[in-house]
């Protein structure tokens, strides 16, 4: 796995969401699937998806998938997002599950911590009112998904530009389209729907969770970098 | 020579036969094919117009059948053109091996 992906599935972890009994916009089993084609050749099916959820706790779950390499690779990331009382989200927990591994590893806080630049979860895990300052216009856009109606926002922020399409009226916000540009290579990529998923059951157990192995600790720092 | 040349028809009359027997099941599975495709997309809900996927409680293995399972109409139109040119491939085979064998 490219270390730019698992940099924006880090990134994609807001930490300054705002929302009062934010799970009841989530079901558990549902979210997206996205392909994912970045300059750097690496090429990925990204899906989201709630994988449980309790009072004021969300998990979201991410498989990976890499779709033109001649091995492909599979990988599994969970966080935890808790509402502190204070109001704003924090990632408390992070797993790492890799294909062909016997369990899934307990990730260590400066993992889970997101990166500078845009957030991509800044939007994926806000409402309406809070990204609608960014929006730049309407549109109607076709996607593997379907075609679909659609507001177009662009956020910049250090150096990086990211234009994102949002279907008109769903809730949780539904991201159709995204593409990100940027003065470095890991910037620049572009997301597209391809399918909304329901009923996907959650892979990493974390009650079956060990401590991070050092394999997998070399992984995720690199992926930081 | 008396023997040998019968022996050349018949072999080549089993190697068509057999030709034959290979197209039929490829046009077959490819019948197969786009039944189970289509089957597939009925049975995907949309929502606000959005192709949605059921997992059914599984848990996710892979994706990578999303970028390829899909069959657009002109596919399936260059599908559907194939197969009748390939039957029509097979009836003018059979007709010229009957007119053969009644030779």
């Amino acid at each position: 796995m490219n270390k730019f992906l698992i940099l924006l599935l880090t990134s994609m972890i807001s930490t300054s969401l705002f929302a009062s009994a934010f799970t009841d916009t989530y079901i558990v089993g549902s979210g997206s699937t996205y392909f994912m084609k970045s300059k750097e050749g690496a090429d990925a099916n990204v899906s989201i998806y709630t994988a449980s959820k309790e009072g004021d706790s969300l998990s979201i779950e991410y498989f990976i998938e890499s779709v033109n390499t001649f091995i492909p690779s599979k990988l599994w990331q969970q966080f935890t997002l808790e509402k502190s009382s204070a109001g704003p989200l924090k990632v408390t927990k992070g797993y790492i599950f890799k294909d062909g591994g016997d369990h899934p590893e307990t990730m260590g806080p400066e993992h889970v911590k997101g990166k500078d630049g845009v957030k991509t979860t800044d939007f994926l895990f806000s409402t309406f009112e809070q990204i609608n300052k960014h929006l730049k216009n309407k549109e109607k856009v076709s996607v593997p998904a379907g075609t679909i109606e659609t507001s177009r926002y662009q956020i910049t922020s250090n150096g990086q530009t990211i234009d994102f399409w949002i279907a008109e009226n769903q809730s949780p916000l539904t991201l159709v389209k995204l593409i990100s540009k940027g003065s470095i290579a890991a910037q620049n990529y572009e997301l597209q729907l391809l399918t909304l998923v329901k009923n996907v059951a959650a892979k990493i157990d974390p009650s079956k969770a060990k401590p991070l192995s050092k394999e997998m600790t070399t992984l995720l720092e690199k992926s930081l970098k | 020579m008396k023997i040998f040349i019968p022996l050349c028809l018949l072999f080549t009359f089993q190697t068509v036969t057999a030709d034959d027997a290979a197209t039929q099941a490829q046009i077959e599975a490819l019948k197969a094919q786009i039944q189970v495709l289509q089957k597939n997309q009925a049975k995907e809900k949309s929502s606000s117009g959005l192709k949605v996927k059921d997992y059914k409680n599984e848990k996710m293995k892979s994706t990578s059948s999303e970028s390829t399972e899909k069959i657009s109409a002109e596919d399936q139109k260059k599908l559907e053109e194939a197969l009748k040119k390939g039957k029509k491939y097979l009836e003018e085979r059979n007709k010229y091996l009957e007119e053969l064998e009644n030779e």
